[in-house]
């Protein structure tokens, strides 16, 4: 595939990645991300049915958002016996703190 | 016993040096912020200290290596130095408690005093982080900075890893189709540049690109009063 033929200059990779992201994004899996990391800024951490249950979001859109948000590098998946937990990474934990103290018309809280 | 005062120095100093390049490797980005920390002050004390009694021991029982005069003294200086370093990362032993084994020994209590340097360093640099970006982005425009900004900041780093260029570009995405205000999309996207390319290139980056990135008309002032400039 067209991965094994990577751009070496300088930014070449991330402007791909950038437009693959952006072609990705036409089922709202976006909207979900945002749900979720704004859930998560309370508790940092949550089980994934908690999260369901809050986000209420279509299956198949909920699993794209985590795993948006898992390439992204915002959120860990930590697989147990008993079911999955996702946990906020360190730059997940300041973009959802970025997102709760400011408003929807922008203004700081 | 006798320990001359630069001999105290010496392992004072290597010990809060092997403290200092443990910090250093740790926040790469911005040792500086990191080092002036309380706790950070605490695990160099700890370093410290914990070489000077290291060479307090060597002296009390004697042990010379084989050595004698000059060569022995400062043998002894050495290996408290860095034999402390060992010391206190090194686990003793390991206890398993159910399904986990847990090492004992003195780098638990290192590792919990890097735990709390990591938090307060944290809580630190977000704040200062939070003042930065906020003064940096406060008038870029997201559409307009969303690729243009990111791509020149890695072209001036130059040797950024194409992984983390391709987990930029996730973020980039899934901010470009966000559901959220443009000034809370601007600050992200500087937070997560700012991680990665630190404060001052980001600062370069939109002075650089200037109007090239930034809001056409900047909302006008609330008062009436004439502008200075």
């Amino acid at each position: 595939m067209e991965k094994a033929q990577q751009p070496q200059d300088d930014f070449g990779t991330f402007l791909s990645s950038v437009n693959r992201a952006m072609k990705q994004e036409k089922n709202g899996s976006s909207q979900i991300s945002i749900r979720i990391v704004r859930y998560l800024a309370h508790t940092h951490e949550a089980r994934i049915e908690s999260i369901m249950m809050q986000v209420r979001a279509p299956f198949n859109e909920f699993s794209d958002g985590l795993r948006e948000l898992s390439e992204a590098g915002l959120i860990r998946v930590d697989d147990e016996d008993d079911g999955s937990v996702i946990e906020l990474t360190d730059e997940g934990m300041r973009w959802a703190k970025t997102m709760v103290t400011i408003d929807d018309e922008g203004e700081d809280l | 016993m006798n320990i001359l005062w630069y001999e105290w120095l010496t392992v004072i100093g290597l010990g809060v040096l092997i403290g200092v390049t443990d910090i250093i490797s740790r926040y790469r980005d911005e040792p500086d912020n990191a080092l002036g920390t309380l706790p950070s002050i605490f695990y160099l004390f700890v370093n410290g200290a914990a070489s000077a009694l290291t060479l307090v021991s060597i002296r009390a029982f004697g042990w010379d290596f084989g050595l004698q005069g000059q060569t022995a003294a400062w043998t002894q200086v050495l290996a408290a130095g860095l034999g402390a370093m060992a010391l206190l990362r090194t686990s003793l032993w390991n206890v398993r408690v159910g399904e986990e084994t847990i090492p004992i020994g003195f780098n638990r209590f290192l590792d919990s005093l890097l735990g709390t340097v990591d938090r307060a360093v944290d809580r630190k640099r977000a704040q200062q982080r939070a003042e930065a970006v906020t003064k940096t982005m406060k008038n870029v425009d997201f559409d307009k900075a969303a690729q243009a900004l990111p791509a020149y900041c890695f072209g001036l780093l130059q040797n950024l890893s194409a992984e983390e260029q391709e987990k930029f570009g996730r973020k980039v995405g899934l901010l470009v189709a966000a559901p959220m205000n443009n000034r809370v999309k601007s600050l992200l996207l500087g937070l997560s540049l700012m991680n990665l390319v630190g404060e001052k290139v980001l600062e370069t980056a939109v002075t650089n690109l200037g109007a090239d990135i930034l809001i056409a008309e900047p909302a006008p002032l609330p008062d009436d009063e004439p502008r200075g400039q």
